[in-house]
């Protein structure tokens, strides 16, 4: 396989991340342009002391309304391509997603579960969601290992078929709570479709210490992560705890999922788009494959956020409908190219 | 998502042959001795009837009300789970909830008319033998609730009562109307519901608060839509009405601080009767909503 | 002359599932020595290498290495101990030949820690030691059959152990590329001095390869000897009866066995 060069390919990435972060702060309602935007941004730093002229609305806008929403789109978007790759480490798949063992929908059942019990309310203790949410997930995720470990062995096909009954479940409930509680479920839409529109620096704040920690722990398993792509035993025999190492994943992976849905409802494709493109432009590594589909996700998400909130101004198009439109001929597109880019 | 429907008008060209065939039949009467007429439902298939029925189960709130108003709340067996009765009222069997519908418990009360106004459950409903009148309000105006009420007359016979709720309601509507003052600018107010979803200009508070001569910062919008907040931020809206869900939501909103409803505190919870309840009590809010913003 | 084991296999019994696949399995194997193991499908012979790496834990009996019992061992420690080929290793898409040889450092390396120099010498070394070194940067799909198993073999080697195990390394291979794998693994054994086991099918070879010979059938072990010692008409017989016949190659002083002429 052909030598990265690793750091141009850095480099691009990074690139086009501030360029889109610079492009989606200049959208909406009114166009800002970049000076603009920067001396908004520096007036909210208090050392500066900095005195502008521009209307009051405008610095609301970036920083109170644009910032923090695309940092948080950018920060989720981040979280669960990085959790898309690392499913698809553990099941050796590239079509695996944190659905597929019930991380998400776990992680949506307790965050609603929260939601319900406490009402509204908890925006006011928005710390609490995401712990909610990250235990709904390992729980989910947490009766499906038990149930495919049941059948000894923590392969592939096992957890995935006990993931998607698990998923199932929770989907169920999560419906079910949703009917009996309230007839009127709009206060719950956000969860089903995902959307970023309430997006505030106190869901920013909440998941950037998941996020670091999720990441610096992932980074850290990524030459494991390719030693586990042989099979298990060939693993083993190179000295390479699988079970620890499965188990430490998934809950990396959960939590990443869940902390994101917890602040954003469930956002689909991107964990599967994002890793996937990386693989098609930058091959199979996992040492690249990591950092790439991270970067390359919160990349996706800002764009497509960026593009649901204007093309209907001013009423919001949900994040999780732009992701679909991309996502679904993305993989009509894999599907007639043909089947090379998987395993074996 | 009943409540977030979208705008097909069919009550209201459904009313209008309504009123033709009942102006046909009647002549003056107080109360009908007519007891053989149809009502076109939101389909467009005439629902015959051979009498006024005396046992209905009315899966809508605001058909309850209007039918209480009336006098007619002896025909009523039974209603969803959601709807709320007044204080006094005798309580009436509940069969379900929005989205699902206990057919046993129907087929038991042996209703002799199904009153719904979306269409889930009416195939159903209908190969259990049970007669069902579906008439799609999900978005009615002002002049639906008029014919809502006009039709209740008619099934009921009570023909009376119903125009005599329909002139109680136009004339406390235009006392309300006649005491807005006149001004050039109108307020601005923005009805919100959990996480920015609002009313568009097509709905039913939409066209309350146009009656009221007040503009919504959704008038463009259709239907229901979740809205920017940047939107919200430039339009400035001089009041915010909310439901309970959406009260915490939108005050703490960082972003919002700076609009002139919340720095003003015109943030309000409506009290009485509901917005999203088509029946003549929509009067009480509408009231309630003159006093607020034109006090 | 001090002739230690390296290996000391120890009355092992194995269940797998509820089938008994090891029956009181005792060896004895010498350091520096090529060991072929002799035995039809079904007869063990895997299961013996998987209960030695440490796959498969037995139900009775023990294994030790230089006199310390294999069940203490982490997996990590044990891989520095023993490195084994199996017989169909997954052949990773998308990794470059180096990047697969360079796995078999991981018992040495931390989690977080990438290879080091050191680390890739040791690769190069052990790609070179079985003519490899050329395909480094290629991937898997583009070499032959013969040149895979080469990869696979040096990356055992790369684990740096005393004992290499390898299940059926040659058996879907032409004769000639079978050839050249043995005269690798006899060379191993030579210049590292390390131990070999593998798994043969094919009796001839292995009698003119290896030290030490090992026949297993239904789990137990026929006989354990050396070439000659099993190279014997009478044993031949019983195992593999009489539709082979044993003949004498004078050249070499050996025996081979070929197919009886058809009638």
């Amino acid at each position: 396989m052909q030598q990265l060069n690793t750091y141009r390919i850095y480099t691009l990435l990074i690139v086009i991340l501030l360029v889109s972060i610079v492009l989606s702060l200049s959208i909406g309602s009114v166009i800002i342009y970049p000076h603009d935007i920067i001396r908004s941004l520096l007036t909210a730093i208090p050392i500066f002391n900095y005195q502008t002229d521009i209307p009051d609305s405008v610095i609301i806008i970036i920083n109170q309304i644009r910032l923090p929403r695309i940092l948080l789109a950018g920060l989720v978007g981040f979280a669960i391509a990085l959790s898309g790759a690392t499913f698809q480490a553990i099941f050796k798949n590239p079509l695996a997603d944190p659905y597929l063992i019930g991380a998400a929908s776990g992680s949506a059942l307790g965050a609603t579960i929260v939601l319900m019990i406490i009402g509204p309310m908890v925006l006011l203790h928005i710390s609490i969601l995401p712990l909610a949410s990250f235990i709904g997930g390992v729980l989910a995720v947490g009766v499906t290992v038990i149930i495919a470990f049941s059948s000894r062995s923590l392969n592939s096909n096992t957890l995935i078929l006990s993931g998607i009954a698990v998923g199932a479940l929770a989907n169920a409930l999560t419906s079910f709570i949703i009917i009996s509680t309230n007839p009127d479920v709009r206060p719950l839409l956000g969860w089903l479709l995902g959307s970023f529109n309430t997006s505030n620096w106190d869901k920013v704040l909440v998941i950037i210490p998941y996020l670091i920690i999720s990441t610096i722990l992932l980074f850290n398993f990524r030459r494991v992560m390719n030693i586990i792509q042989s099979s298990d035993s060939e693993a083993k025999l190179v000295g390479v705890d699988i079970k620890k190492t499965k188990y430490i994943l998934i809950i990396l992976g959960t939590l990443l999922t869940s902390v994101a849905v917890s602040v954003s409802g469930i956002i689909g494709f991107v964990g599967l788009v994002a890793p996937h493109t990386v693989r098609l432009l930058w091959g199979y590594d996992y040492r690249y494959l990591i950092p790439f589909s991270a970067l390359l996700g919160a990349i996706l998400l800002i764009l497509a956020d960026s593009i649901g909130r204007t093309i209907l101004y001013p009423q919001e198009l949900p994040v999780g409908v732009i992701t679909a439109f991309i996502g679904v001929p993305f993989f009509i597109f894999l599907i007639v190219r043909g089947r090379r880019t998987f395993y074996g | 998502m009943f409540f977030i429907a979208t705008r097909i008008k069919t009550v209201t060209v459904s009313l209008i042959s309504l009123l033709l065939i009942s102006c046909s039949l009647l002549e003056e009467s107080s109360t009908s001795n007519i007891s053989n007429f149809n009502i076109q439902d939101s389909n467009g298939r005439a629902i015959v009837f051979d009498n006024h029925p005396n046992k209905m189960i009315v899966y809508d709130a605001a058909a309850i009300e209007i039918l209480l108003a009336m006098g007619e709340g002896d025909r009523i067996i039974g209603t969803h789970q959601f709807v709320q009765l007044p204080a006094n009222s005798p309580s009436i069997t509940r069969v379900g909830d929005a989205f699902n519908v206990n057919y046993e418990k129907i087929v038991d009360l042996n209703p002799d008319l199904f009153f719904v106004f979306y269409e889930t459950f009416t195939a159903d409903l209908e190969n259990l033998g049970i007669k069902v009148l579906y008439l799609n309000s999900l978005d009615t105006d002002l002049e639906d609730i008029r014919a809502h009420i006009k039709i209740w007359g008619i099934v009921t016979g009570n023909i009376q009562a119903a125009n005599n709720l329909v002139d109680t309601f136009d004339n406390q509507l235009n006392h309300i109307s006649d005491q807005l003052p006149n001004s050039l600018t109108k307020p601005v107010v923005y009805y919100h519901t959990f996480d920015y979803w609002t009313p568009g200009g097509d709905t039913l508070i939409g066209s309350i608060f146009e009656l009221v001569n007040t503009n919504m910062v959704s008038q463009g919008l259709s239907g229901y839509t979740q809205i920017s907040l940047e939107e919200l931020v430039s339009k400035n809206p001089d009041f915010i009405f909310t439901d309970k869900w959406g009260f915490d939501q939108i005050t703490s909103e960082n972003a919002l601080q700076s609009i002139k409803a919340i720095k003003n505190n015109q943030v309000y919870v409506l009290k009485n009767g509901s917005l999203s309840v088509a029946s003549h009590n929509i009067l009480l809010t509408i009231e309630e909503l003159t006093n607020l913003i034109y006090k | 002359m001090d002739n230690k084991s390296v290996l000391k296999i120890t009355d092992i019994t194995c269940y797998l599932d509820d089938t008994k696949v090891l029956d009181n399995i005792s060896l004895d194997i010498k350091p520096g020595t090529f060991n072929g193991l002799i035995g039809v499908n079904g007869s063990g012979k895997t299961s013996l290498i998987n209960t030695i790496n440490g796959l498969i834990k037995p139900a009775f009996g023990s294994l030790e290495i230089d006199d310390f019992r294999l069940n203490n061992y982490s997996d990590k420690d044990l891989a520095k101990l023993i490195a084994t080929v199996p017989q169909n290793p997954t052949k990773m898409f998308g990794f470059s030949c180096l990047d697969i040889v360079l796995m078999g450092r991981n018992p040495y390396l931390s989690t977080g820690e990438w290879p080091s120099n050191n680390d890739i010498e040791i690769a190069n070394h052990s790609m070179k030691s079985t003519g490899v070194e050329m395909f480094s940067q290629r991937t898997l799909d583009s070499l032959s059959g013969g040149e895979m198993q080469r990869v696979f073999i040096a990356k055992g080697l790369t684990q740096g152990t005393k004992i290499l195990l390898l299940d059926e390394p040659i058996a879907n291979l032409d004769l000639s590329y079978q050839i050249q794998i043995m005269d690798i693994l006899l060379s191993l054994v030579k210049d590292r001095k390390i131990t070999i086991i593998a798994a043969l099918h094919d009796i001839n070879l292995a009698s003119l390869y290896c030290n030490n010979i090992i026949v297993i059938d239904k789990g137990s072990i026929v006989k354990n000897g050396s070439s000659k010692e099993i190279m014997e008409q009478d044993f031949i017989r019983n195992i593999f009866g009489d539709r082979l016949s044993m003949i004498r190659i004078p050249i070499d002083n050996r025996n081979i066995i070929i197919p009886k002429s058809i009638k």
